[in-house]
């Protein structure tokens, strides 16, 4: 069985955990300033813009991928001027399984930090003011070091998400072999082509990798502080 | 200078907040009911909560006045503020704790303080255990130091030792009356147990239904 464990079997391996790594640095990047500003704010339209970004989590991939083709296709809102002025486009690119990715998992980022950062004790963050300290200090000091563990889980659910994700990078990025077809991809590939052993060791790899970083992260959200 | 003078009007759900009251460098109690307005006060004075009307001085510096559009930060109102459950960082060690009041201190001058507050409240040998490892008037003592580390000009404390069994109470109270001696600072606390009152009051406000009723010494207000 593992014959299947070759070159193309590797190289979606590679890719999609480069594509996850990065989108889940995104998300990040993202998602924790985000989750904050909805548990700590209160503005104009706060539950609707907390509505849409959740959108993507019960909307089918193909949705997504269709929309993102609007946004960011050669005649897209985004991609059409990006194409004018680069002759570059997203589209059918691995950067392309990214931005799916990102879109995919931003919402598991964005939901688990705004509980995380909401069950913050308000009392700390008055202490930390009547101390003299401005709200971002306190936000760098006291709520994100309280709320580490509730990020770090949404950050392992996004991980996970985006090594899944299938019909969003179907559409966006396409499925070339070698550039854009990610593990998931490759496994709909192989069935579809027959290459049965090919697909085994693809759905186990895959299996043990999303189970280990559930195992890892439930250790680590359960150790003391 | 060291006195807070305080008035605070507010149209709060189930009744309305209406005080107005003036300390110098003493120890002054609010006492009354729960539900009275007490907390509410300090909040207000902390900058926690804005009151609708009112003005809040600590000596000839401002720190509240609506009629002026004046309404400082509670960053910038210089209050040393101690908590009804102290508020104490869990994920620092009680040195950290300490150190984190010192905002706006020179590197130096919060070094030596901390130091000096260590010593005072006894809590040498602790500076590296966490809140959840030290005992409860081990954690009110953190919370005073960590309060009085950048020299507050207003100390207010919201039932600080209600967590406490009697006899700690009593210390505890001891020590915040040489602490508010020593420092000639103008000191609000809240309680509503008498004897902690009577004990430790230069003078009593007492609350009730956001008003106060009657104030004077704990002689006069609380030996009726």
């Amino acid at each position: 069985m593992l014959d299947g464990l070759d070159g193309p079997a590797l190289a979606a391996l590679a890719l999609s955990l480069r594509v996850a790594a990065i989108a889940t640095a995104l998300v990040a990047l993202a998602g924790i300033p985000a989750g904050y500003l909805l548990a700590r704010r209160r503005f104009f339209g706060r539950e609707l813009i907390d509505a849409l970004v959740t959108l993507p989590l019960v909307l089918p991939p193909t949705v997504v991928g269709y929309y993102l083709i609007l946004l960011l296709g050669r005649n897209g809102l985004l991609g059409a001027p990006l194409y004018r002025w680069t002759g570059w486009s997203v589209m059918f690119t691995w950067q392309a399984a990214v931005v799916a990715s990102f879109v995919v998992a931003l919402p598991f980022m964005i939901k688990t930090s705004r509980a995380a950062i909401e069950a913050v004790d308000r009392t700390l963050l008055d202490a930390s003011c009547t101390l003299g300290h401005s709200e971002l200090w306190t936000a760098l000091r006291v709520t994100l070091p309280l709320a580490r563990r509730g990020i770090f889980a949404g950050a392992v659910l996004s991980f996970a998400r985006a090594m899944g994700e299938f019909g969003a990078t179907l559409m966006l990025a396409g499925n070339i072999p070698g550039r854009t077809s990610t593990m998931p991809l490759e496994i709909y590939s192989a069935v579809a082509g027959g290459e049965w052993g090919h697909a085994h060791i693809l759905v186990l790899l895959f299996t043990g990798i999303s189970a280990l970083a559930l195992y890892g992260a439930n250790r680590l959200t359960r150790s003391s502080p | 200078m060291s006195s807070l003078a305080v008035s605070l009007r507010a149209r709060l759900p189930g009744f309305d907040l209406d005080v107005a009251w003036e300390i110098g460098a003493e120890l002054a109690v609010l006492f009354g009911p729960s539900g009275a307005g007490k907390s509410l006060s300090l909040r207000m004075i902390a900058g926690l909560l804005q009151p609708d009307a009112g003005r809040v001085a600590a000596g000839d510096h401002l720190l509240l006045d609506t009629t002026l559009a004046v309404c400082l930060p509670p960053q910038l109102r210089s209050i040393g503020y101690v908590f009804q459950d102290l508020a104490l960082f869990p994920h620092m060690t009680v040195l950290e704790n300490i150190l984190y009041g010192g905002h706006g201190l020179e590197k130096e001058e919060r070094a030596e303080r901390t130091e000096s507050l260590i010593r005072r409240f006894g809590l040498g040998g602790l500076q590296k255990r966490r809140p959840g490892e030290i005992s409860g008037g081990q954690k009110q003592r953190v919370a005073f130091a960590r309060a009085l580390l950048r020299r507050p000009s207003v100390l207010l404390l919201d039932e600080p030792f209600s967590a406490l069994d009697t006899p700690l109470r009593r210390d505890m109270g001891e020590l915040l009356r040489e602490v508010q001696r020593e420092h000639k600072l103008p000191t609000v606390l809240v309680t509503h147990d008498e004897a902690e009152a009577t004990l430790l009051a230069d003078s009593v406000f007492l609350y009730e239904h956001g008003r106060i009723i009657r104030q004077g010494t704990p002689q006069e207000i609380l030996d009726f």
